[in-house]
């Protein structure tokens, strides 16, 4: 068996690769949002990753249990559903499909596992997770959202190489419209933006403050699309 | 939903380069906050993508999907094999000219493929199946340094070069043939672009009976100088991937 050596973001260096649990790797990709047609930029990572998975199969001889999510609920796929008068589902069920249409037309191997971010067991997994972060004290909670506390995990920064010292009060960057910016804070469970998305129920425990639906749709990935306050970094 | 699914720690986690920050690290920071326990050991990030050297935006109109490249008169697997054709932790610049190469280089690989099946001399020699060994463990070493396809392909193309040189010569018997034809479809298992051209070959993207309506529509369309309704169907078939040659003997409809 040939063994890949691999480079790694966490490390800046190349590695060589084995599966931690017998032969089967499991892998993650970060799939589409699934607001419209995914352009080819995407697609580049999409068959670079295809191109992992079928090395780490057909060269390497390991087993592939691989995950790529589709992110179907986030600002840009409700204001999409809203302008077309559609559920949020339905709305996002179409750039799904149009997404495995151009996979497939580009030779993608399906992957073992697509979870969509709506899925009922993952808004679960989501909100336990939220549980566990408020037990850990990894949290605390404003203005009907509950903001991940930066400074309370050590190991912030790791991956980017940023430093927590340099990140500036107010300088959100993503489209956030309703969370108040706190600095250095990441969101957990968002409240909904005014409303919750159209055809969305949450099974999560909502926030205290009357807003008891509120969906933690935020959370995606383990985190989704978190809003948070940089600024300055490496 | 990542841990749900695979469970910790997760062996390799990608996507691209743009989601580094704030993206992977905070997911980084919400599991591993929340478990306790490691999150993923591998961080794979794709780079960006470029076309003729610039961002992609909505303002430059320069954001292609897969149908607008195809109703260019480009295929899919041209595009997997541009997209795959440059190692993935450098830049990619998409351009026209490159995917006219990558049409070009696609077209050489299967060229070669359908040379094979000329072979007719019976038997084999022991330099081209040692030629062809070194083929298959060169390919196997470029993809196991970090996924290196540039060098992966340049081992690909070397050795259609050197057996097409062989032919020539008479040099090649069936045996290396079939041996050769099985290296190519080993490195395709990984590279995917070649089976993905037959595939395309094997389906029409519009059924024949409905290009020949078409075309008879067009004709009618023409006949009575309604030009514009000519070009629609002419325009609408191109992009599915059927270009229309008007001949003094007619018209004739081939695949992109």
């Amino acid at each position: 068996m040939t063994t890949l050596r691999l480079y790694n973001t966490l490390t800046r260096q190349q590695e060589p690769f084995t599966p931690s649990r017998d032969n089967l790797v499991h892998m993650y990709a970060c799939g589409p949002t699934v607001y419209a047609r995914a352009h080819i930029g995407n697609f580049r990572t999409f068959v670079c990753v295809d191109v992992l998975r079928r090395t780490l199969k057909y060269v390497c001889g390991h087993s592939m249990l691989e995950a790529v999510n589709y992110t179907d609920v986030d600002d840009k796929t409700i204001a999409g559903a809203t302008a077309a008068g559609v559920p949020l589902r339905e709305f996002t069920d179409q750039w799904i499909d149009v997404f495995a249409d151009d996979s497939a037309a580009l030779g993608l191997e399906p992957p073992e596992e697509t979870p969509r971010a709506t899925d009922e067991a993952n808004m679960r997994a989501m909100t336990e997770l939220v549980t566990r972060l408020e037990q850990a004290g990894h949290t605390y909670r404003s203005d009907g959202s509950i903001y991940f506390k930066i400074a309370s995990f050590g190991g912030y920064g790791k991956l980017a190489r940023v430093v927590q010292e340099g990140m500036q009060a107010g300088a959100a960057w993503t489209s956030m419209s309703t969370a108040r910016r706190t600095p250095g804070t990441s969101s957990c469970g968002r409240r909904g933006n005014l409303e919750s998305p159209p055809g969305i129920t949450t099974p999560g425990p909502g926030v205290p403050d009357g807003t008891s639906n509120a969906p933690l749709w935020r959370f995606g990935c383990w985190v989704r699309r978190s809003i948070f306050t940089p600024g300055a970094s490496t | 939903m990542a841990l749900r699914l695979l469970g910790a720690p997760i062996d390799i986690h990608a996507g691209g380069i743009d989601l580094i920050f704030p993206h992977h690290e905070n997911e980084i920071a919400q599991s591993e906050g929340a478990t306790g326990q490691p999150f993923a050991r591998f961080w794979v990030h794709v780079e960006h993508l470029f076309v003729e050297s610039a961002k992609m935006s909505k303002s430059l109109g320069n954001v292609h999907t897969l149908p607008d490249i195809v109703a260019r008169g480009h295929r899919p697997s041209a595009v997997r094999y541009l997209l795959l054709s440059s190692h993935y932790r450098k830049q990619l610049n998409f351009t026209w000219a490159g995917m006219n190469q990558a049409e070009e280089s696609l077209r050489r690989l299967l060229d070669f493929l359908a040379r094979l099946e000329t072979v007719r001399e019976p038997g084999g020699h022991e330099a081209m199946r040692a030629r062809v060994d070194a083929a298959r463990q060169q390919f196997a070493k470029a993809m196991c340094d970090d996924l290196n396809t540039a060098a992966g392909l340049a081992a690909v193309f070397d050795l259609v070069r050197e057996v097409n040189t062989a032919i020539d010569a008479r040099q090649v018997g069936v045996d290396d043939a079939a041996a050769a034809r099985s290296a190519l479809e080993e490195f395709d298992r990984v590279l995917g672009v070649m089976a993905l051209r037959r595939k395309e070959d094997s389906h029409p993207s519009v059924p024949e009976e409905e290009i020949d309506r078409l075309i008879a529509e067009r004709r009618a369309a023409r006949t009575r100088r309604d030009f514009a309704g000519a070009d629609r169907i002419r325009l609408d078939l191109q992009e599915r991937g059927i270009l229309l040659e008007d001949s003094p003997t007619g018209t004739r409809w081939k695949r992109r």
